[in-house]
């Protein structure tokens, strides 16, 4: 299956709903860190779950809040490293 | 602000905002400032055998602010019978604000380190190294004797005086527990890690699981000319079938505290452990501290909890460091993931080499 923001998104929502809000959907351009929902612990579980789901290896200088901001960002982060 | 990963030494302009950082997050500790003392013990790491594959990484902003810092130091251990290099997390600090670099900082650490094992106390760090694959194998014991109750900080002033009397009382306490206790074994100041330590260390591996390399050549570099700890008392204990064991103090900086860095005996030789407990607390006591400090592993090796109590030491709960393993070999892992498998002194790794 090709990787898009769509389903990266989806996969980023599914895991959000199972380990951080406990079932609730955020908006795509919730703002994740700026509102307490994901921490930087979170983010690190977060991180070893993409690269296991889709192959993929963040950078330690891709690991910042720009990237990890928003359902939205973390899906084009994804999207950017499998296309 | 952006800030980004970059190597130490690659970038050793970078050296001042590491200094500068440690003030910002140590404002408080006096040593934060020295920058000399920091440097020589830096120096001294890399002198290691395994000096080349120190790595030490900071994190910088695009004004050139350093704002993260982290190395990993290697050790040898003896696993299984096998010798391995594992990595300890050193210097590990980040400002506020800089959480996500704080993780990358750790993540950099263990993609560069197959092997860990780490000695820590403070939660979030620990926390850090769990989530990256490192897992707790136990917590070490922290043992601690109050030599004179008139030196106890927080104590006013004026109350000093009148302690001094309960001081000498527990000293003559200590003398007749010391007595009692110690047996007939002779200790003695050792001069230099001689070929008996190598020995020594090969009967210790050849019994326990889980071991740091500390043949002669470590102990000359743990506690020799440069060390931060090269000030330090070494005891041992000889028989018939050579060196028993060996003790090594250390008394701060200052003079108030003492530390018991290590204490390692042949398998079971509690007898050794005894002697050199009893020498060591005399050998504090000779020295004016007001406090022995000792964190340890309790193992064949090392004196028994019950043998510490009776010498008048307790233990502190709140303040015990838990041993972290990480091992690439899954078999080598299982081993060193249990602390039964270990023996372990504060002395052997990074957990003491910022002791003064």
């Amino acid at each position: 299956m090709a990787v898009n923001t769509e389903n990266a998104a989806a996969a980023v929502q599914d895991w959000l709903r199972e380990n951080v809000t406990g079932g609730r959907e955020v908006a795509e351009d919730y703002a994740l860190i700026d509102n307490g929902v994901l921490t930087s612990l979170q983010t690190v579980e977060l991180v070893t779950f993409l690269e296991d789901r889709f192959d993929i290896m963040v950078e330690e200088d891709e690991f910042d809040e720009e990237n990890f901001g928003s359902v939205q960002a973390i899906a084009g982060l994804v999207a950017s490293k499998t296309s | 602000m952006k800030a980004v990963i970059r190597s130490l030494e690659e970038n050793p302009e970078l050296l001042p905002g590491v200094d500068k950082l440690r003030t910002l997050v140590y404002p408080n500790h006096p040593e934060a400032y020295d920058v000399g003392w920091h440097s020589s013990v830096w120096g001294w790491l890399e002198r290691h055998p395994l000096g080349d594959e120190m790595r030490r990484w900071v994190v910088a902003t695009e004004d050139g602010e350093v704002v993260g810092h982290l190395a990993a130091v290697p050790q040898y251990y003896r696993i299984d019978g096998e010798r391995v290099v594992a990595y300890t997390p050193a210097d590990y600090q980040a400002l506020p604000g800089y959480g996500f670099h704080a993780f990358a900082l750790m993540r950099r650490f263990f993609r560069y380190a197959g092997n860990c094992v780490s000695s820590d106390q403070v939660e979030e760090a620990m926390a850090v190294e769990t989530k990256l694959g490192a897992e707790p194998a136990g917590k070490l014991q922290y043992a601690a004797k109050v030599l004179d109750v008139s030196q106890l900080p927080r104590l006013p002033k004026a109350a000093r005086p009148a302690l001094w009397l309960p001081s000498r009382a527990l000293r003559a306490v200590d003398y007749t527990l010391g007595r009692a206790f110690g047996g007939d074994l002779e200790v003695q100041e050792v001069g230099s890690f001689d070929d008996s330590f190598d020995t020594f260390f090969e009967k210790v591996a050849a019994e326990v699981p889980c071991v740091p390399e500390k043949d002669a050549a470590f102990l000359r570099w743990r506690y020799g000319s440069g060390s931060p700890h090269e000030r330090t008392t070494v005891l041992g204990v000889r028989g018939a079938e050579g060196l028993l064991g060996y003790a090594v103090l250390r008394v701060t900086q200052e003079g108030d505290n003492g530390y018991l860095l290590d204490l390692t005996t042949l398998p079971g030789r509690r007898d050794a452990a005894r002697a050199l407990l009893r020498e060591a607390v005399r050998r504090f006591q000779g020295a004016g501290v007001y406090i022995v400090r000792y964190r340890f592993n309790e193992s064949p090796t090392s004196p028994a909890v019950g043998d510490l109590r009776r010498m008048g030491f307790f233990f502190r709960e709140g303040r015990r460091h838990t041993l972290l393993v990480k091992f690439e070999d899954r078999g080598l892992h299982k081993t060193a993931h249990d602390t039964a498998n270990w023996s372990y002194s504060a002395g052997d790794g990074e957990m003491s080499f910022w002791v003064r």
